[in-house]
């Protein structure tokens, strides 16, 4: 199976929107935003794919959603990372950085 | 893990999966919630492609191209919801409902092999409960009512556990005082003719003592029961009681019923009363006509002066407890009256014992047949249940992975429908390898008397046992033919609902075939062999 360009693989999907969501809370756009303008454009998330992995995230308690009100005093929906997501972040970022070595090791020298 | 992430994880969990219930509470104001959350997720958008240059109209269009249609991704945010499964489960009953109703072959298999399995499995639960934890209905204080065994270790009946005894023990125990207020007796309910030439059919009979009825506290629903002088001289008074059930069922309860004629194996007997409606016998038969000890005889239940035979040991004795009297004290006041009679029959044990057990069917020293029987049954029953449950959890389509959701959607009733299959055919294979077996075994136990008389005549146990199997084995042959050629025309159709099963599949029919054969063997061959044992020669002995 071969993904379009830019286009983000679930399991990773899930660990990016964690670690967005690290420093702080962001509503669903900004998350998708802010992915793709820190990836130069690399990596765009279909917002189809977005919501359902903020709800995915919810449901996991990874991430727990309020209504704030916005600068421009709009009402907006904020996701934020609990606790189990900070730990879920720091395993999922460690098994990743594993996996990109093991796949590197291959590349390089199978 | 830490403790202290566990419990992190633990209350995330719990309040993210609480927000999930009450989603499902106000769904509608979710609904609202996700339509603002996506509607200003498309305007961010809209303005961010202005920024870009783009035209307001243009803009908003790709924003919502970008997006996709917002019901499509509504809808698959919805999918991750708990609503959903709810939903979906209505909406797939709805489409059960719809196949059902579209095919009333299958609709009518599905609803016979669930009547049966339900059916069965309740009606097997319900003669446990009744042979074991429930005294006989309609008796009056039944704890006070004990079934009374006799011990005989040596002479000509030989009882070491306890059994039946003669109707001479009958008369010694009635001629001495003993403990009990009353004691009475009984032949263990059997099968009669009813009518005579095309309209005879098999009606179930007990032959017992006039007293029978009064001492378990039985009242006539009309008419009266057997007095003393009836059941005193042999032949003399062709009278009998019938059931509440065989009045209804045969005389629509016209009152009109005493007086009239009974034709009961070719002999004319006279109904005098109907038993109340709660009583159907004291065993797990139900009873359908009383007759006097004085008529069995003449209605070849018995063999012509049985009553005077010391040795004719089919005799079973109930007594109630006289008032303030322990069942241990009463039952060796029987004792000795059987002592005493001893001495005039010197081919019995001289020193006889008395027994005692509860009214309730299967307790005490001797289980009946029928007990042990369903036990059996109650116990495959519950096996039923468990290769049943055993058998959803190995379903490979239970299992299926994530695949996409249209797929998904595509499959899910034929999943649903071979699943149903699957737990429907282990069930319904079970149930009737359990009826084959109860219906055989009790077909061959039925017959312990006629294979000792045959045996008695001189036939040899391997005749004997080869003639049993081929009258059962004719039934059980029949019904395979029929079956198979049923299973044959039946799994066409289901070929194409069940996944991994062919149109016609010799295996799996040859294995239900040579499992039902087997199944019916054993049923025959176990009670036969056991018919087969018994002394035929105790009866004749005594003579």
């Amino acid at each position: 199976m071969t993904n379009p360009p830019g286009d983000v693989l679930r399991g990773t999907l899930d660990l990016l929107i964690l670690r967005t969501l690290q420093q702080s809370s962001l509503h669903g756009w900004a998350i998708g935003q802010r992915i793709q303008e820190i990836s130069k454009d690399a990596l765009r998330i279909g917002q189809g794919s977005l919501y359902p992995a903020l709800q995915r995230l919810e449901e996991k308690g990874w991430v727990t959603s309020d209504w704030r009100t916005t600068e421009e005093n709009r009402r907006a929906k904020f996701y934020s990372l609990t606790r189990s997501g900070r730990h879920a972040l720091e395993k999922e970022t460690e098994s990743w950085r594993q996996y990109v070595e093991a796949v590197d090791l291959i590349l390089r020298f199978a | 893990m830490s403790a202290r992430q566990l419990a992190d994880r633990i209350v995330d969990w719990t309040t993210g999966h609480l927000r999930q219930l009450r989603t499902i509470a106000r769904k509608r104001a979710t609904e609202r919630e996700l339509d603002e959350e996506l509607a200003y997720h498309i305007e961010l958008e809209t303005r961010k492609n202005v920024a870009a240059g783009m035209s307001p109209v243009e803009a908003r269009r790709a924003a919502l191209v970008e997006f996709g249609g917002v019901e499509r991704y509504k809808e698959e945010v919805r999918q991750r919801r708990w609503v959903r499964v709810i939903e979906d489960g209505v909406a797939d009953l709805h489409y059960s409902i719809r196949m059902l109703r579209r095919q009333p072959a299958l609709t009518l298999a599905v609803v016979t092999t669930l009547a049966l399995g339900i059916g069965g499995t309740g009606a097997v639960f319900k003669v446990v409960d009744a042979l074991f934890f429930r005294p006989p209905a309609g008796v009056v204080e039944p704890e006070r009512v004990l079934r009374l065994l006799i011990v005989r270790d040596s002479g000509g009946i030989q009882t070491a556990d306890g059994g039946p005894g003669s109707n001479i023990d009958y008369q010694a125990l009635r001629g001495r005082h003993t403990g009990f207020a009353s004691i009475a007796a009984y032949l263990y309910p059997r099968e009669l003719d009813l009518g005579r030439g095309a309209e005879a059919e098999r009606v179930t009979g007990s032959v017992v003592s006039e007293n029978f009825l009064q001492l378990l506290g039985v009242r006539p629903a009309l008419g009266r029961f057997f007095l003393p002088e009836e059941d005193s001289v042999e032949d003399r008074n062709p009278v009998v009681v019938i059931s509440y059930g065989f009045w209804t069922r045969h005389f629509g309860r016209d009152p009109a019923v005493l007086g009239r004629g009974l034709l009961l194996n070719d002999r004319m007997l006279t109904v005098i009363g109907v038993t109340d409606e709660e009583f159907t016998g004291i065993d797990a038969r139900r009873v359908d006509v009383w007759i006097p000890t004085a008529m069995a005889a003449p209605l070849g239940l018995m063999w012509k002066g049985w009553r005077d035979m010391p040795g004719m040991a089919a005799v079973d004795f109930i007594g109630r407890l006289a008032p303030d009297v322990v069942a241990s004290a009463a039952t060796s006041e029987a004792a000795t009256a059987l002592r005493l009679s001893a001495e005039n029959h010197p081919m019995l044990d001289p020193t006889p014992g008395v027994i005692h057990a509860s009214l309730i069917p299967a307790r005490g020293p001797h289980r009946s047949a029928a007990a042990n029987l369903s036990l059996w049954l109650a116990l495959v029953a519950a096996m039923t249940l468990v290769v049943a449950c055993a058998n959803v959890a190995n379903l490979p389509y239970v299992s299926v992975q994530p695949l996409a959701v249209q797929v998904e959607r595509d499959v899910r009733p034929f999943r649903i429908g071979s699943m149903l299959f699957s737990v429907f055919g282990v069930i319904s294979i079970t149930l009737a390898a359990v009826g084959l077996y109860g219906v055989l075994a009790f077909f061959v136990t039925e017959r312990t008397l006629e294979i000792g008389i045959r045996r008695s005549l001189g036939a040899s146990v391997r005749s004997l046992i080869s003639l049993v199997l081929r009258q059962a084995m004719l039934p059980v042959t029949a019904g395979l033919v029929l079956g198979l050629a049923a299973a044959f025309g039946g799994t066409r159709f289901l070929g194409s609902l069940l996944f991994g099963v062919k149109a016609r599949d010799p295996i799996s029919f040859l294995a239900a075939a040579a499992l039902l054969i087997a199944v019916a063997t054993i049923a025959a061959l176990i009670p036969a062999r056991r018919a087969t044992r018994v002394d035929p020669a105790i009866a004749m002995r005594a003579e």
